[in-house]
């Protein structure tokens, strides 16, 4: 209880004193729009269902809900291609619940799935175009053979603006382990631009991309995370925007952390436990040898 | 009163010397004895010679180099004065003529085995006489005792206490001690240390005297070679070499190598010890008309066992050792033996041996307590039973053969 | 006649090198072995059942909710394949299978080798450690019910995999020494990884002096010992033959005392048992003991057997 208090209180003090004052430090960006995953759920029929949460405003606290969004809507690929090696899109509806815009993904076995939602607002005779976006696994394990009807999106989709992760999916997305952020503006690479990092538990961090186009950011360990299980997740909100005079576009990609696995084990305090230990069990045999008969 | 001393040592030294000569003809009778049967071979010679030696202990001693330890009874690990540089001998006595120097000084009704252990005491050369150590385990009271009997002759005794419970924690691990202490002393004797590999090395020797052994127990139980010889062939094991007898076995087993034995009804000995030159019992059923398929005889079947470890160090070593000699001993004097009495009839189960001849010596109590259980449990289990109650001497062997020739018909 | 700890010694071998290394080769057995071949061996080719069933996927890390769904049916399947799996070999799994009981068989082969004894453990205390490998399973089954539905900390997870001393032990022979490390990630994992770190020195100095002392814990162990009667494979005595020489229960790698002391039941399959035959291979008995599998012998003893496998011909061979 007192390792708690006191990790706590260490904490706090280190949010407070040294981290507080980066706090929304580049608060006059933009807002966009970002997708948050929820909690998956287990169905009884063995297929997974993961809640995405569609959302407006700044992450992780500032939420406005998709006041003032027209054309908003969301599709997904399970990485497969049509004759012509494009990318199937399926639209997914959106669920409304009061201010809860909800997007439920489902998977009846093993898929990599990648989610964009898109939205447009006209603000003072400039149109905004919204695009988030984000990537992941789930294995569903269904025995039903019964296929999900998925409608297949027609329309080309709007993504002019658009970040790419690499690797793009990741069997255990960890902080400590560095992914590159590329930002694609019409196929094409942005140099030195700006990328926003929005992350759950951090301050927002500024980062800029090199002459290629592309940056590359290791997520920082997180104390919060950490203390909770080897499964427990946070988000962070990748944004950049493209000001082409008239049309803005904003782009985000929500990066799901797990805590790290091997970066906090310390290897000589452990060994130096493991030979000690050896060494005094082994003292204790040979002591207990000497004191018998035979 | 000096000449009268005199006079009467000079008398006992005359009966003493007359009593070595009968000993003598008696061991060179049963020998000769032996060598008329029919189913005698040149191969068997080596056999009849070993028994020559309790009689002529120089020729013991020109024999075997080595220091020799006498042990009374089977549970002195043998492997470990092989190690450690001594000869063991097993010191069993079948002898009657000895008897009359130490029956003066012994209860009446003492165990005929004993009396003539006792005696060769009194002889003025023996091998017992031989021996830098005697090691006496505490089977049986008459064993237990026999130290105290001729304590007058100062022998260098050492006493190992048996514990009579063997499937217990407490009995197992006093037992080992007992082993370990005469680890000590024997290599306090020797004046140098156990050394593993050489009592790897000893170990491996009585494995094939083992393994030799169990070749001629199966021949008995195929009918190839009689009983009589079996147990013959077992005695001579007590004193000889073990290397040497394991070869000379192993020779006699080829010669006797044929497809078919006898076919008499078979009988199971069991009971007390039959050692050389008391050979009358298995003489006798013989005689009658059967065979001795098998016997639990300490001095015949039960003599060797298999050492087997698993491990190398010397603690594991001296625990095999340890357990060898205790616990895969079925001695009567154990409490809990009942296994015996089902090994027994496991054994006629299995080679179809319909009766059992229980030879009882007079004074032996730990068979006669236990003869009385076994015959009511034989009897139950379908199978006939004879107790037949004697001693070393040849008066009753026309009362026994009567009987053994009408056991013989309850047979067929 | 072959002789059966030469096989023995084979079979472990060629099963550790298929276990360790398999995964290489593209080899994949399932999740459902009954033996210990750490999932944490990055090449292995199957994995141990303990984990799966501590798992949320196939094991009991499982809400009450989710249980009666086909989630269930999966940890169920799961279980099925292991007890499909256990029912044909056994204890042969631990004696003759399992990589971690392999390396303890060559641990011991070296102690041998070195001539040093082998520590030995007195009848109450041996007895007194029968039950921990039930308390042990008893626990890896509540805590994952615990972490599905009382919101205990989900680090508990896997609760035996991480005090395992195979998770450390195992992996060095894919070359990897990364879980000797303490994990400071939070107080509990620190906590775990220490425990377990003091546990696999402790069992790895008494493998050294004592033969399979991983075994006589062993959780595996005694949740195959559940099943063993159900199993095709059977140790069984005639106990009216048997002279009680002890050297079964002498060579026994688990010190078991009742091959040796049972006097009226056919069967000595004991729940220690690993069937690695040492007691069949050392009883000089003919046909005291012997290898069932269904009502049909496999391996019975011998006196021929005992000769060929224990008395060596040449002297230069005895010093080993």
């Amino acid at each position: 209880m007192k390792i708690r208090i006191l990790i706590i209180l260490i904490l706090f003090i280190y949010f407070i004193l040294i981290q507080g004052i980066d706090i929304y430090a580049f608060s006059s960006k933009e807002e966009y729009l970002w997708i948050e995953f929820g909690k998956c759920m287990r169905e009884k029929d063995g297929s997974l269902t993961l809640p995405l949460e569609l959302n407006y405003g700044r992450f992780p606290g500032a939420k406005q809900g998709l006041k003032g969004l027209d054309e908003v809507s969301v599709f997904y690929s399970l990485s497969e291609t049509d004759h012509n090696g494009k990318p199937v899109f399926y639209t997914a509806r959106i669920q409304q619940d009061k201010q809860n815009y909800s997007v439920n993904i489902n998977s009846s076995k093993q898929n990599r799935f990648i989610v964009f939602a898109q939205a447009k607002k006209k603000q003072n005779k400039v149109t905004i175009r919204y695009l988030a976006k984000t990537s992941f696994f789930l294995f569903g394990h269904s025995f039903s053979k019964k296929k999900t009807t998925r409608i297949i999106l027609s329309r080309e989709i709007n993504r002019q603006l658009e970040i790419r992760i690499i690797p793009e999916f990741q069997c255990w997305p960890q902080t400590g382990n560095s992914v590159k952020i590329i930002p694609v503006f019409k196929k094409g690479y942005l140099a030195e631009k700006a990328i926003s990092l929005f992350d759950q538990n951090m301050p927002q961090v500024e980062i800029m991309t090199n002459e290629k186009g592309e940056c590359v950011y290791v997520p920082r360990e997180d104390k919060r995370l950490n203390q909770k299980g080897e499964t427990a997740f946070k988000q962070a909100v990748i944004v950049a925007e493209e000001d082409q005079g008239g049309i803005k576009h904003i782009s985000s990609y929500t990066l799901l952390l797990h805590r790290s696995r091997f970066k906090n084990y310390k290897f000589f305090m452990g060994i130096a436990i493991f030979l000690g230990t050896m060494a005094a069990v082994f003292l204790f045999v040979i002591a207990g040898r000497k004191r018998i008969k035979f | 009163m000096q000449l009268n001393s005199a006079e009467r040592n000079n008398s006992k030294a005359k009966l003493a010397q007359k009593i070595k000569k009968e000993i003598q003809e008696e061991y060179h009778r049963q020998a000769s004895f032996l060598r008329e049967r029919s189913d005698f071979c040149q191969e068997l010679e080596y056999f009849l010679e070993i028994f020559s030696l309790p009689v002529s202990p120089q020729k013991v001693k020109k024999r075997f180099s080595r220091p020799f330890v006498g042990i009374y009874c089977i549970q002195a690990p043998l492997e470990l004065f092989d190690a450690l540089g001594f000869h063991p001998i097993r010191l069993c006595s079948g002898s009657l003529a000895i008897q009359r120097l130490s029956s003066p000084f012994l209860p009446a009704l003492t165990c005929p085995l004993i009396k003539s252990c006792v005696g060769a005491f009194y002889l003025d050369e023996s091998i017992e006489k031989l021996c830098d150590i005697l090691v006496v385990p505490t089977t049986c009271d008459w064993n237990t005792k026999l130290p105290e009997m001729i304590q007058d002759k100062a022998i260098p005794f050492y006493i190992m206490e048996l514990p009579h419970i063997k499937e217990s924690e407490r009995g197992q691990s006093r037992w080992l001690e007992e082993i370990y202490e005469l680890k000590r002393f024997l290599e306090q004797c020797a004046g140098r240390r156990l050394n593993r590999s050489q009592l790897q090395i000893s170990v491996n020797k009585y494995m094939k005297a083992w393994q030799a052994f169990g070749r001629l127990i199966e021949f008995r139980r195929r009918g190839l070679i009689c009983g009589t010889w079996s147990i013959v062939l077992a005695n001579a094991f007590m004193i000889d070499d073990v290397e040497s007898w394991t070869d000379k076995v192993n020779i006699v087993l080829k010669n006797y190598d044929k497809p078919e034995g006898n076919s008499n009804p078979g009988v199971f000995l069991a009971g007390s010890p039959v050692f050389f030159p008391y050979l009358k019992i298995s003489e006798l059923i013989e005689e009658a008309g059967m065979d001795i398929l098998a016997d639990e005889l300490c001095t015949s079947e039960r003599l060797i066992a298999s050492v087997i470890y698993d491990e190398p160090s010397e603690y594991g070593l001296l625990k095999a050792l340890s357990e060898r000699y205790h616990l895969s001993c079925s001695c009567p004097t154990y409490i809990d033996n009942d296994r015996r009495l089902k090994n027994i009839l496991n054994t006629m189960r299995t080679y179809n041996i319909k009766g059992i001849v229980y030879h009882l010596l007079k004074g032996c109590h730990p068979y006669d307590l236990e003869s009385f259980y076994f015959e009511k449990v034989i009897k139950e289990n379908g199978f006939r039973f004879l107790k037949i109650e004697t001693d070393y001497s040849r008066e009753d062997r026309q009362n026994i053969l009567a009987r053994l020739e009408a056991f013989r018909a309850t047979l067929c | 006649m072959t002789k059966v700890y030469k096989l023995r010694f084979l079979v472990q071998s060629m099963s550790f090198a298929v276990l360790t290394y398999g995964g290489r080769l593209g080899l994949r057995l399932g999740h459902c072995l009954p033996c210990f071949t750490c999932p944490y061996v990055g090449s292995c080719s199957g994995h141990c059942y303990l984990m799966a069933l501590q798992r949320s996927q196939w094991g009991f890390q499982i809400s009450f909710a989710e249980a009666i769904s086909v989630w269930g049916l999966r940890a169920l399947g799961m279980f099925a394949g292991f007890f499909l799996l256990t029912i044909i070999f056994s204890k042969a799994w631990c004696g003759w299978i399992c990589p971690f009981g392999t390396l303890q068989d060559w641990i011991t082969f070296l102690r041998k080798k070195l001539g040093i004894r082998e520590s030995q453990f007195s009848w109450t205390l041996r007895d007194r450690l029968k039950p921990i490998k039930y308390i042990l399973l008893i626990f890896l089954i509540v805590i994952p019910i615990l972490i599905g539905n009382a919101g205990l900390h989900s680090d508990f997870g896997l609760p035996f995999c991480q005090i395992c001393p195979a998770k450390k032990l195992m992996p060095i022979f894919a070359g990897n020494f990364r879980y000797f490390a303490v994990d400071i990630s939070n107080p509990i994992t620190a906590f775990m990884s220490i425990v377990s770190l003091i546990l696999t020195a402790f069992f790895f100095v008494g493998m050294f002096f004592k033969d399979r002392f991983f075994c006589l814990f062993c959780p595996l162990l005694a949740l195959i010992s559940l099943f063993e009667k159900f199993g095709f494979l059977g140790l069984e005595k005639k106990v009216d033959a048997c002279t009680g020489c002890g050297n079964c229960q002498r060579v026994c790698p688990l010190n078991i005392r009742e091959v040796h002391l049972e006097k009226k039941k056919k069967n000595v399959l004991t729940q220690d048992c690993i069937l690695c035959l040492r007691c069949v291979e050392s009883c000089p008995q003919a046909k005291v003991l012997s290898l069932k599998f269904f009502k049909n012998t496999i391996f019975s003893s011998s006196k021929d057997y005992i000769s060929k496998r224990f008395i060596k011909k040449k002297r230069e061979n005895l010093c080993n």
